[in-house]
């Protein structure tokens, strides 16, 4: 039976993020650095939206839902290392990849904390709350904010391997879920929660208006 | 065609950057450390002088003062760049080969900087925050105009 497993705000939120953190890098490496601004701010924007719908949204998108305790975990890493198979296993994130999307969100959310302040060495390209602090301060931001990025980088690539190894060595094939939003369960499988489409469209506006306040200052 | 006469100029120049080299008066370490030094001096006045046209009560003396500094520094550029002090010449630099191989170039981007420095020097004695604000920004696309093509993304 086909369930429904991501609301369509986390998808968006998902694949919004893909897209500009990889506008983020190309328009840096490329000394675009007005868009890398621009695309910054999106990204900040699609990761407070995430954040405050791992709270408001539907019951696969909550951080209640799938940050689990090390004890889970630690069970979860056992089962997966016994290589055993379970047809009815979590719908949304497992108690491992949880972890891994809180990193990421974290580690995001940061690392735009940093672009804030960070001050580009001709002292043009700089964040918006860079006037606060020193030339030198600012660079020190841009060098933790070059940082980042390699770790986060890091994590997009275990994100990507897990993926992979989900498809080859436990044959479930993640991706198609994350675009059309569905996976195949038993039929006995009990419908997913999701939330009304005004609270979305209200932790966007939030969200959005957040970020723009930001670059206002 | 060129004349004989700038052939001449060039062969010259040429022979005394040879003779210059060799003989150890190009220390590229010293002029990387030195242009390094020129380079963030810029970017400091540039964003102090940003800082100030985004405060409150900007104060014109300082604006000035960073204006006047980044059009110094923007005339002065091009004489940071000496050949053999690029990648390559056994530095650590991001300062790309094409500065040297695309001279004319180089000259345009440097020129356009110097140009939007000095306009940048003109608005800030009109004490008009917006205009200003608009001529830092003009001035910032020069930078990253350069940097775009003659400066590598590391060392």
């Amino acid at each position: 039976m086909r369930v429904r497993v991501w609301d369509l705000p986390t998808r968006l939120a998902h694949w919004a993020a893909v897209c500009l953190f990889l506008a983020c890098w190309w328009t840096e490496r490329h000394d675009h650095m007005e868009w890398h601004l621009l695309a910054g701010y999106g990204l900040l924007a699609t990761i407070l939206f995430r954040i405050g719908w791992g709270f408001a949204g539907g019951e696969t998108s909550r951080f209640s839902n799938f940050v689990r305790p090390p004890a889970t975990v630690i069970a979860y890493v056992r089962k997966l290392a016994r290589g055993a198979r379970d047809p009815a296993g979590p719908l949304g994130h497992n108690p491992l990849g949880g972890w891994s999307i809180f990193a990421m969100l974290g580690l995001l959310l940061a690392q735009a904390g940093l672009g804030l302040f960070a001050v580009d060495v001709d002292g043009f390209a700089s964040g918006p709350l860079s006037q606060w602090v020193s030339f030198d301060a600012g660079r020190t931001a841009a060098h933790w904010h070059g940082t980042a990025f390699h770790v986060l980088v890091g994590l997009v690539a275990l994100h990507l391997a897990a993926i992979l190894y989900y498809g080859v060595a436990r044959r479930e094939i993640l991706l198609p879920a994350m675009i059309h939003g569905y996976k195949r369960r038993p039929a006995s499988t009990a419908p997913v929660r999701f939330a009304p489409w005004w609270r979305a469209a209200a932790v966007a506006t939030v969200a959005i208006v957040a970020v723009l306040a930001l670059k206002m200052i | 065609m060129r004349s004989s006469i700038q052939r001449v100029m060039v062969l010259a120049a040429a022979l005394s950057l040879a003779v210059a080299a060799s003989a150890g008066v190009i220390d590229a370490r010293q002029t990387v450390k030195a242009r390094k030094e020129h380079l963030k001096a810029l970017g400091k006045s540039m964003k102090s002088l940003r800082d100030e046209a985004g405060s409150w009560h900007p104060n014109w003396a300082s604006i000035e003062n960073d204006a006047a500094a980044v059009a110094k520094g923007a005339a002065a550029l091009p004489t940071w760049f000496p050949a053999g002090s690029g990648r390559g010449d056994g530095v650590k630099t991001k300062a790309l080969a094409a500065i040297w191989l695309k001279p004319a170039d180089f000259q345009n981007a440097s020129r356009a900087f110097a140009t939007q420095a000095d306009n940048l020097v003109d608005a800030a004695k009109t004490q008009n925050v917006a205009l200003v604000r608009r001529q830092a920004k003009a001035v910032g696309r020069t930078c990253g105009g350069c940097h775009r093509r003659f400066r590598a993304h590391f060392d």
